[in-house]
C-alpha cells in the first residue's frame, strides 16, 4: 500500500514537472511598439482581455482611452463562459481587422472591436448580477420572515429584488430580508 | 484475526527485505561501475540564437555539464545551459537556464547525448500580439554534440525545444527552440 502510495506521489510530481507554467510578470505592450521609446505615444498599453483561450489575440485599450483603474492585466483569468463568448467575438473581429491594409482604418476597426468587447463584458457582468439577485430573491421566498414573502401586492422579497437590479442598494427591510 | 495480523507482519518483513536487497544491489552497481568507468566534468560559453513566441533573439549560453562515461560506449550526464539574452527594443535582458539529464554514446575524442529537460526562464518575449517580461517554467528535450581536438578542448553545439505557456497573455502556448555553439573544456577524473 504504501509502495503504491509511493508510485503515485512520483508520478505525480514528474507529471507536475511535465507541464509548462508561466506569467506575465508587470506590464505588456503592442509587439508593433517593440522599438518605440517608453512613454512615446500612447504610452504602455495594456490589455483588459479575459477568457481563457484567446491566444494571441487581446483585446487592447485604446490609445486615447484612459488607463484601468487596476492597472495592467497580461495574464489570462477566465471570466467565465459569457466573458469567453466576448473574447471569441473579439478574436473574430481582431483577425477581420487585421486584413485592413490602411493602418488608421486597422486602428479605427481595433478600437470598434475593443468598444464591442467592452459593451459584451458589461452585458455579462449585468447578467451575473442578475443572476445574484434572483438567487437571492429564491432565498429570500424560501427563508426570509414571514412579512418578507407575504402581502397582497409585490411581496418585499419581489420589490428588493427590483432594487437589486436596478443596482440600488438594499433598504434596511431588504437587508433584514436577506438582501 | 491474530492470525491474519502475523501475516500483514510477515508480508512487510518481507516487502522490507526486497526493498533492502534493492537499495543494496544499486549500491553495488555504483560502486563497481565508478571503479571502471570516468567522471568527466566540462564547460564553456556558446553563442547562437533562441527563437521564442515571434521573436528571434541573441543568446550567450554559459554551459556545464557532469557526465558519468567509459573510454567509448553508453555515457549519461547532467546538463546545465544558462542563456542571457541581450535586451532588444523595448525588451530588457533575459535569462533562460536549462537542466537537463541526458543519455547517449561517448567515444574518445566526443560525445553525444540527449534527454528531456526542464527549464526555469525570466524573459522579455513577444507573442503573436503582446510583448513583455514572462516568468516560467517549461519541459522540453535537449541534445548535445561534444568533439575535443586538442584533448582538453574541444567545439559543442547545443539544441533544445521546450514547450512554453501557461497563463501569460504575452506566450500563453507555444515552443521555444534554440541552437548554440562555441567552444568547450574538460576535465577526467582517470
Amino acid at each position: 500500500m504504501n509502495g503504491t502510495r509511493g508510485v503515485l506521489g512520483i508520478a505525480v510530481v514528474a507529471a507536475l514537472c511535465f507541464m509548462a507554467c508561466n506569467y506575465t510578470d508587470g506590464e505588456c505592450f503592442p509587439r508593433e511598439e517593440l522599438y518605440e521609446t517608453s512613454g512615446v505615444g500612447g504610452g504602455v498599453i495594456v490589455p483588459t482581455g479575459v477568457g481563457v483561450g484567446g491566444y494571441g489575440s487581446v483585446p487592447f485599450e485604446p490609445l486615447s482611452a484612459p488607463p484601468e483603474p487596476d492597472g495592467p492585466v497580461c495574464n489570462i483569468v477566465s471570466g467565465g463562459p459569457c466573458d469567453d463568448e466576448c473574447q471569441a467575438g473579439y478574436d473574430a473581429a481582431s483577425i477581420e481587422c487585421g486584413k485592413i491594409e490602411d493602418s488608421a482604418q486597422r486602428r479605427a476597426c481595433q478600437d470598434t472591436a475593443h468598444a464591442n468587447y467592452r459593451d459584451c463584458q458589461e452585458k455579462c457582468e449585468q447578467e451575473g448580477s442578475n443572476r445574484v439577485c434572483i438567487r437571492k430573491y429564491v432565498k429570500c421566498q424560501q427563508y426570509a420572515p414571514y412579512w418578507c414573502r407575504s402581502g397582497a401586492g409585490p411581496t418585499v422579497c419581489a420589490e428588493c429584488h427590483d432594487r437589486c437590479r436596478s443596482g440600488d442598494p438594499p433598504s434596511s427591510q431588504c437587508v433584514q430580508c436577506g438582501f | 484475526m491474530v492470525r491474519r495480523g502475523t501475516r500483514e507482519g510477515a508480508g512487510r518483513v518481507r516487502g522490507e527485505r526486497q526493498l533492502a536487497g534493492r537499495v543494496g544491489g544499486a549500491v553495488l552497481l555504483l560502486i563497481v561501475a565508478t571503479s571502471a568507468e570516468a567522471y568527466e566534468l566540462a564547460g564553456g560559453v556558446s553563442l547562437g540564437g533562441m527563437l521564442v513566441g515571434t521573436l528571434p533573439r541573441f543568446a550567450v549560453s554559459p554551459h556545464a555539464a557532469l557526465s558519468w562515461r567509459r573510454e567509448s560506449g553508453f555515457s549519461f550526464g547532467v546538463d546545465d545551459l544558462c542563456s542571457i539574452l541581450p535586451g532588444t527594443g523595448r525588451l530588457g535582458v533575459g535569462v533562460y537556464n536549462q537542466m537537463s539529464a541526458a543519455f547517449g554514446y561517448a567515444w574518445k575524442d566526443g560525445d553525444v547525448r540527449m534527454g528531456p529537460s526542464f527549464s526555469v526562464y525570466t524573459m522579455p518575449a513577444c507573442g503573436a500580439t503582446l510583448c513583455g517580461r514572462v516568468v516560467g517554467l517549461s519541459p522540453g528535450g535537449h541534445a548535445q554534440v561534444n568533439v575535443y581536438f586538442g584533448g582538453v578542448v574541444g567545439v559543442s553545439v547545443s539544441a533544445n525545444v521546450d514547450w512554453v505557456g501557461g497563463r501569460s497573455l504575452v506566450l500563453p502556448g507555444g515552443w521555444a527552440a534554440m541552437l548554440v555553439a562555441g567552444p568547450v573544456f574538460r576535465w577526467r577524473s582517470i
